[in-house]
């Protein structure tokens, strides 16, 4: 059951079906109401069939019998060919139609054979019109559309007196002009139209049926509707349909909007109708009225037809459909039904199916159905009331077809759109995807987030303020209308999210550069809200981000790796070097007479010393150097630090004959600083004093405070001259050449310095001649 | 006559251990790993325990871990192992003291000596007397205004004999300069001088085995001085 219910194939299936069986439907209601209007639901076989007849004598035949009438009428060789060819399409072989034409005396003019079983007969009245009408009249007209148009309706019955005069004459070319006044206002117009099969159109407007006449005196016939103030507009539009005009066709004309509209010179509407058009096609009238009143000759045609069909002509075919129809016309309730029946049995399995995912165990709405439901809505309800209308007017493009497809279509959407809301109630999206509630969600999310940054906001407000105000101005200037006012409002409205979505976006990825730049590599921009070009942004960056921390992860690795290496080759070193200081030790004690062996050993024992200090000296330094040391930093006043350390220095100093001149405030100077760490600077920038500071000089040690930092300064005159710039003295192993030969490692000043800049101090060395200063900054910490 | 187990991997440096030792009147056993360490602990009286932390089979640590199960007897750690990690580390193994590599045998005699002192005559906390102050090794008799370091007297100077009585006093606390040049001088100080700072220098240089790596009277860098209760680690 699950399984077929989330099965693709059968959802689509039941789906289509119903939209079959609806379609179906649709057909059916169509034609039921098509038949009922024409009176035929009920209606016996044969009177369907003389109905077709009719229909096909007057849409097939009617116009070819009235060229072979006018063909045998006239005198021309060249119009006896055609005579013969007429004479072949209606010969007893070919057509079942036979007829007979008698002129208004009673004389045949025309028969095409004598009709031998007479089954269905019917007489229809044949009009040849005169076509050959006066052009100079005609041109008249044009040229003084004024006097041809009267308005006042007292002139216009003495207007059709006058031209029913011009009338009589035979030989005279006239165009009979018949009046378009609307027939429920003049009923008593001796020129009313004759009633059609049409139904009646509304009484706000009026219809006309408008003809033309061709070169052939035959007429085409159009229907047209129009109201009463759009009369010359329905006119245009009309002979814009007739001639199948566009810009090109007609010079005279101007093309717009889809509409020719005719300059005033190249037509003419006169009082009753007629509409005077010189295009190309010159020289073309256009009659809107009646038939029987233009000039013409009557003759009545006798058509027979026998009860059965011999030759295969239309008539065959038609007899046949008749048939099918007839049989289909008896059956259309009980199939329209079964089709609904059907119809419903198939969308109810289909409802049973949506919603139901394969893999999923709740429905889900997926797809379209994730559409949100007032958009949905708004589109149905379009939707259904343009097919409606579609439906219900009877407009130019109306018939049975569309209107039956207009039908399929409005169940198709109806259908379609209950199906959705089944699955929305299904999986409970119904209340949550409404696109305005998600859009004011959105928006306020937006407005919270842009306030979280209110400089951002400020500036954006006064800008975006600034340029709104300037167009707004600007506009107003130029165009006035209100609508444009208006329009340029609904696009700010909508420029303001939109706006202050970029900028946030902006915000954001500008934030993610910031602290890639400040080496804040551990914090990745969140390109999840982020959009477009920002989005793109924000994932080079974090490339990028991802690029700088590999490197720094390997660069950390290897001067781990350098700093492991350097301690465990000075622990291996380590054990030897016990080795050779207790031996010398012990060699020292054992009773050398030999004054070089004692001297010998002397070296020994120095340089030993030397290489165990190197040894761990090594290692500090590196550890300095890379950082890879615990440093805890916490408040340390350096007014009580600096004379424990000239206390701890004052023997060696004194041994030294060094005088020490402290100054150091009574003020409490705090700053943040691992206290052994800095003993070790202290430390190792004192010992540095004792062994190269010139004996019986004085070395000068300052603490002071200078824009929230304290500074400690050591001064001293160097015992040798300093050959060496201050930078390379802070390298490892650099020592001033001079001082080479003495005790120490070189390493000192390097420490010095790496364990300053560990606390966040900063470490300055100058050599100024022989004096040697080295300065020691810390920031101070605030009480 | 006290017997002392040397056990390290590198022979020169047992041997050379074993010469000091036995100038210096102690018997010498020697073992070159843990587990002969271990077995020498067994089958002879030891006093006193000298141990490189890395040696192949059992390593100092472990060998220490084992030994400290049945036996008391202080163990001084000898080793090229100088991180603060490692000597704490050893420490609280039960280490009684550690000496990093390469050492000063005059320093080393002295720690054992200290040790075995410890171990032998002191090892037991002696009834405190009043106005007698005793911490790890040293004591200060007020009465007759003596100082003694693992017993032996030591001559102090009058202000360095009331400094450390000041300290001796609550070990552990730490005394800014001034607290104790106000105390000690009876005055008030003047200004920023190291006068405290020489004092406690040449103090520790009486009483401290090594004065640069102080085991009681220990420099708290910024803030003053203090006289340290556990076996703290060397500064390094």
């Amino acid at each position: 059951m699950k399984k077929l219910q989330s099965s693709r194939l059968v959802k689509t299936l039941c789906f289509l079906l119903c939209i079959l069986f609806t379609a179906g439907i649709a057909c059916n209601v169509v034609l039921g109401l098509l038949l009922t209007k024409s009176n035929l639901f009920y209606a016996e076989k044969e009177q369907l069939l003389e109905i077709a007849v009719e229909e096909i004598v007057e849409h097939y035949h009617q116009n070819d019998v009235r060229r072979y009438v006018m063909n045998v009428l006239s005198e021309e060789d060249q119009l006896n060919r055609d005579t013969e060819l007429y004479q072949m399409k209606f010969s007893r072989e070919r057509s079942n139609l036979s007829f007979t034409v008698t002129d208004e005396d009673g004389a045949v003019v025309l028969n095409n054979y004598p009709a031998v079983d007479m089954g269905y007969t019917f007489t229809k009245t044949l009009s040849i019109y005169d076509y050959d009408f006066d052009m100079t009249r005609l041109n008249e007209a044009v040229s003084q559309p004024e006097e041809t148009t009267v308005p006042p309706e007292t002139t216009e019955t003495e207007l059709s007196e006058e031209l029913a005069t011009e009338m009589t004459e035979p030989t005279a070319a006239v165009e009979q002009i018949t009046s378009t006044e609307d027939t429920t206002t003049s009923p008593q117009e001796p020129t009313e139209p004759v009633s059609y099969d049409e139904p009646a159109y509304p009484t706000s407007g009026r219809t006309e049926h408008i003809y033309i006449l061709d070169d052939n005196g035959s007429g085409y016939r159009f229907r047209y509707y129009y109201y009463e103030n759009e009369y010359n507009e329905a006119i245009l539009q009309y002979c814009t349909q007739l001639f199948e005009t566009t810009a090109e066709d007609i010079p005279y004309a101007e093309y717009t909007d889809g509409w020719v509209t005719f300059r005033e010179d190249d037509y003419a509407v006169s009082d009753n109708g007629v509409v005077y058009y010189r295009g190309e096609r010159e020289p073309t009238t256009c009659i809107l009225g009646a038939e029987q009143d233009y000039p013409h000759r009557d003759y009545t045609v006798l058509y027979t037809l026998p009860k059965t069909f011999t030759a295969k002509d239309l008539f065959y075919y038609a007899q046949k459909l008749t048939g099918y129809a007839f049989g289909y016309i008896h059956k259309i309730i009980p199939l329209t039904i079964c089709f609904a029946v059907a119809a419903l049995v198939f969308f109810i399995l289909s409802l049973l199916c949506l919603g139901h995912v394969k893999g999923e165990n709740a429905p889900q709405a997926r797809g379209l159905h994730r559409i949100p439901y007032d958009i949905v809505c708004a589109v149905v309800l379009v939707a259904v009331i343009a097919l409606a209308f579609f439906v219900i007017d009877d407009g130019p493009y109306s018939g049975p077809l569309p209107i039956a497809a207009a039908l399929t279509a409005l169940a198709l959407i109806l259908l379609s759109f209950l199906a959705t809301t089944v699955v929305r109630i299904k999986a409970k999206t119904i209340g949550s995807n409404i696109f305005v509630v998600r859009f004011c969600r959105w928006l306020s999310k937006l407005i919270r987030n842009a306030a979280e940054n209110k400089n951002l906001l400020l500036v954006l407000g006064i800008t975006f303020g600034v340029v709104t105000l300037a167009e707004f101005i600007y506009s107003m200037l130029l165009y006035q209308e209100d609508e444009f006012i208006a329009l340029l409002f609904i696009v700010k409205v909508i420029e303001i999210p939109l706006v202050l979505l970029g900028a946030i976006n902006l915000h954001k990825v500008q934030n993610g550069a910031k602290r890639l730049a400040e080496g804040n590599l551990t914090e990745k921009v969140d390109t999840k809200y982020l959009i477009g070009p920002f989005k793109k942004n924000a994932e080079y960056l974090n490339a990028v981000n991802d690029g700088v921390n590999r490197a720094v992860h390997e660069r950390m690795k290897s001067e781990s790796m350098k700093t492991e290496l350097i301690t465990n080759v000075s622990h291996d070193l380590k054990t030897p070097l016990t080795s050779i200081i207790n031996y010398v030790d012990l060699l020292k004690e054992t009773d050398v007479q030999d004054e070089k062996a004692k001297e010998y050993i002397g070296v020994i024992d120095r340089q030993s010393q030397r290489l165990k200090k190197l040894c761990s000296d090594i290692v500090d330094a590196s550890k300095a150097a890379t950082g890879n040391l615990s440093v805890s930093l916490e408040p340390t006043a350096l007014n009580v630090m600096l004379p424990q350390v000239i206390g701890e220095y004052d023997e060696r100093l004194r041994t030294k004959q060094l005088q020490l001149v402290p100054a150091i405030p009574a003020e409490t100077v705090t700053v943040n600083a691992d206290g052994k760490l800095l003993w070790r600077v202290f430390d190792n920038l004192l010992n540095n004093v004792c062994k190269y500071a010139m004996a019986g000089t004085r070395v000068y040690l300052t603490l002071e405070q200078a824009a929230g930092t304290a500074r400690i300064t050591f001064r001293n005159i160097s015992g040798s001259p300093l050959n060496i710039s201050p930078e390379e003295l802070t390298e490892r192993f650099v020592r001033g050449d001079a001082s080479r030969a003495t005790e120490g490692s070189g390493l000192g000043l390097s420490i010095a310095k790496s364990l300053t800049e560990l606390m966040g101090g900063r470490f300055d060395l100058a050599i100024d001649g022989d004096l040697f200063k080295v300065t020691v900054t810390f920031p101070i910490l605030q009480a | 006559m006290y017997t002392v187990l040397v056990c390290d991997d590198e022979k020169d440096i047992v041997s050379a251990l074993k010469i000091y030792l036995t100038s210096d009147g102690y018997d010498v056993l020697c073992a070159y790993n843990g587990e002969e360490a271990l077995e020498l602990m067994e089958t002879h009286t030891v006093h006193l325990v000298l141990m490189d932390i890395m040696m192949p089979k059992t390593d100092g640590l472990t060998a220490l871990s084992l030994l400290r199960e049945k036996y008391n007897t202080p163990v001084i750690f000898t080793t090229a192992k100088s991180e603060d990690t490692d000597i704490v580390l050893g420490l609280n193994l039960g280490a009684d003291d550690y000496i990093t590599k390469p050492f000063n045998p005059v320093e080393l005699l002295a720690r054992v000596r200290s040790q075995l002192r410890r171990y032998t005559t002191l090892g037991a906390a002696a009834k405190p007397e009043d106005n007698v102050f005793a911490c790890g090794g040293i004591t200060v008799n007020d009465n007759d205004k003596t100082v003694t370091v693992d017993g032996d007297p030591v001559g102090l100077t009058p202000t360095e004999y009331e400094i450390l009585k000041f300290l001796i006093r609550s070990p552990g606390k730490v005394y800014s300069p001034a607290e104790i040049y106000r105390a000690v001088w009876r005055d008030d100080p003047y200004g920023s001088d190291s006068t405290v700072a020489v004092h406690i220098r040449h103090l520790r240089e009486k009483i401290e085995i090594d004065p640069n790596n102080p085991r009681y009277i220990r420099v708290v860098w910024g803030h003053g001085y203090q006289f340290a209760t556990q076996k703290g680690g060397k500064p390094s």
